[in-house]
C-alpha cells in the first residue's frame, strides 16, 4: 500500500473531532480522493466538516465503524446532505505528503462521557480503501 | 442568477390535493396526481361521485370511551354502544416544487451541489432525525384511569401530516463562471500550467458526452430520490396515520395495568410512537439515499474527463460526465 492512514484522537474536542492522516509513503506520487469537492450552503446547518463527512457517507467513499468496549457496534445518528456534488480530480500527493482528514465524529454518533470506544475507518473511492483503526476517549464533561 | 421553472410547480397543501396545471381536461395522470396527494379513498369517492366529508371526534367522546375500557386485559377493543366515527382523512405525500437553477461552473468551482432534493414533512425540509421528530404531526391521545382497574388510552384526534421534496437541479447548459484562474486550477489542477498566472477567466464546465445528457442525467438521478423519499413516507408515515385514523374511527381503547402500559399497547397498535415513525421515515429516506448512491448510476458527477484553454486562459473550460 503506497498510502497509510492514521487517525489522531489525541484530542476530541467538543466536536469529538478525530483526524484520518494520509500518507504517501511511497517513492512516487500518488492521488486519493480529494474531500474539498462538496462545500455546505452558508444558511445550512452544517459545518464544512460535517457536510463533507455527510457526503462522503452517502457515497460510500467514507466507512465509520464504531464500537463499544464489550465489542457492540455503535448504531449511528446520521446527518444527510441529500445533495450532489462534482467530484474533484484526485488530490496528488508527492512522497512523503499527507492529507487530514477531519472527521466529527460527534455530529453522528451519540457518544457517552467518559467512554472508550474502538474506532474504524475506510476511506477511498473504489477498492482497496486505506483503513485505519484506533481508541477514542469521550472527553467527560461530554465533549 | 437565471430561474428556470419547470413546466408546472407543485406546491404541498395540508390535507387539500390540488395539482395546477395548463391541461383542462382529467385524465389518468391528474387522478394518479391526486392520489398521490389525497389517497385512494379520495380518489374512490371522486370516482364515484362521493363529496368527501370530514368529522372529527367531539369534546367530549373521549370521556365516553375511557369508560368503555375493559379491566386486566391488555388487548385493543372496539367501545361499545357507538357507531364508529366517520373520519375521511389520511396522511398524503404531495408532490414538491422544482428549481431548475443551479450551475454546474459554480458546482465545480465551489463545490456546490449540482443536484439536492430534500424531503420534507409539513413544509419542512429535513436533514436529520430529530428534525423529523419536531416536524410530525403528532395525535392527541387520551389516557384515563378504568372503571375496573388500570388505565385506558385511546386516540382522540390524528394529525395531517403531508410529505414532500423539494427539488434544486441544473439549468439548462451551457454552464459558464467568470472567476480566478487560481480557482480553476484548484478545481481543475491539470490547468495549472495554462492558467497559472493571475487574473480571471471565463470557466465553462461541459456535459459529457454533451451537455443536454448533463442536464438530463441530473434530473433523473434528483427524480430518483424524490420517488425513494416519496416510497418512504408511504411506507412509514402513512400506515402509521392509517392505523392511528383506524383507531380514532373504532373508537379502540387500549388497556394496561399502568398509563404508561396503556399507552404503550396502544403505540404498539398504531405501528410505533411519534419518536419511532419519525426515526423510520428519515431513516428509509436515508437508507433509500445511500443505496442509490452505491450504484454505478448513482454515483456523484465524475472529475474532469477533459480540459482545455484559450487566449492565454481567457478562457477555460472542462467537460464532465454524469453516470446517471
Amino acid at each position: 500500500m503506497t498510502v497509510a492512514a492514521t487517525l489522531d484522537t489525541s484530542d476530541p474536542g467538543s466536536g469529538l473531532t478525530v483526524v484520518l492522516r494520509l500518507t504517501n509513503t511511497s517513492a512516487t506520487s500518488v492521488g486519493v480522493l480529494d474531500p474539498a469537492f462538496a462545500n455546505p450552503p452558508p444558511d445550512g446547518p452544517w459545518t464544512v466538516e460535517t457536510y463533507r463527512v455527510a457526503q462522503l457517507l452517502s457515497y460510500g467513499f467514507l466507512r465509520i465503524t464504531v464500537t463499544d468496549r464489550e465489542g457492540e457496534r455503535v448504531e449511528p445518528s446520521p446527518v444527510e446532505t441529500w445533495a450532489t456534488h462534482v467530484l474533484r480530480a484526485p488530490l496528488v500527493l508527492a512522497p512523503g505528503e499527507h492529507l487530514d482528514v477531519p472527521i466529527p465524529l460527534g455530529a453522528f454518533y451519540e457518544l457517552s462521557p467518559g467512554a472508550s470506544y474502538r474506532l474504524a475507518i475506510a476511506y477511498g473511492e473504489g477498492e482497496p480503501r486505506v483503513t485505519a483503526e484506533a481508541d477514542v476517549v469521550v472527553p467527560a464533561s461530554g465533549g | 442568477m437565471r430561474r428556470q421553472m419547470s413546466e408546472y410547480e407543485l406546491r404541498p397543501q395540508r390535507g387539500a390535493a390540488t395539482a395546477t396545471r395548463p391541461d383542462t381536461v382529467a385524465g389518468p395522470r391528474d387522478l394518479m396526481a391526486l392520489q398521490r396527494t389525497a389517497g385512494n379513498r379520495a380518489v374512490g369517492r371522486l370516482v364515484n361521485g362521493y363529496a368527501p366529508t370530514v368529522q372529527r371526534c367531539g369534546p367530549d367522546c373521549d370521556k365516553e370511551e375511557a369508560a368503555q375500557g375493559v379491566p386486566g386485559m391488555e388487548a385493543e377493543f372496539p367501545a361499545q354502544g357507538r357507531a364508529p366515527l366517520a373520519v375521511q382523512r389520511a396522511a398524503n405525500f404531495a408532490p414538491g416544487a422544482l428549481h431548475q437553477v443551479n450551475n454546474l461552473a459554480d458546482a465545480v468551482i465551489n463545490g456546490t451541489p449540482a443536484g439536492v432534493t430534500w424531503p420534507m414533512l409539513n413544509g419542512t425540509q429535513f436533514w436529520s432525525s430529530p428534525v423529523v421528530r419536531g416536524a410530525l404531526a403528532r395525535p392527541t391521545v387520551n389516557t384515563v384511569a378504568a372503571a375496573g382497574g388500570g388505565f385506558d388510552a385511546s386516540v382522540t384526534a390524528v394529525g395531517n401530516n403531508t410529505g414532500s421534496w423539494d427539488e434544486t437541479v441544473l439549468a439548462a447548459g451551457p454552464w459558464r463562471l467568470n472567476t480566478t484562474k487560481a480557482a480553476v486550477v484548484a478545481a481543475v489542477p491539470a490547468l495549472a500550467a495554462a492558467c497559472g498566472a493571475a487574473g480571471n477567466t471565463t470557466f465553462r464546465a461541459s456535459g459529457n458526452p454533451s451537455d443536454n445528457h448533463m442536464f438530463t442525467a441530473n434530473r433523473r438521478h434528483e427524480d430518483h430520490h424524490a420517488t425513494d423519499h416519496e416510497a418512504a413516507f408511504n411506507a412509514t408515515i402513512a400506515p402509521w396515520d392509517a392505523a392511528l385514523t383506524a383507531a380514532l374511527t373504532g373508537r379502540r381503547t387500549f388497556h394496561g395495568a399502568t398509563q404508561a402500559a396503556a399507552e404503550a399497547a396502544l403505540w404498539a397498535a398504531v405501528g410505533g410512537t411519534p419518536e419511532q415513525v419519525a426515526d423510520a421515515y428519515f431513516n428509509a429516506c436515508l437508507a433509500a439515499v445511500v443505496a442509490y448512491h452505491g450504484t454505478a448510476a448513482g454515483g456523484p458527477i465524475g472529475a474532469p474527463t477533459g480540459h482545455g484553454h484559450r487566449d492565454n486562459c481567457r478562457n477555460s473550460w472542462a467537460r464532465y460526465r454524469n453516470p446517471s
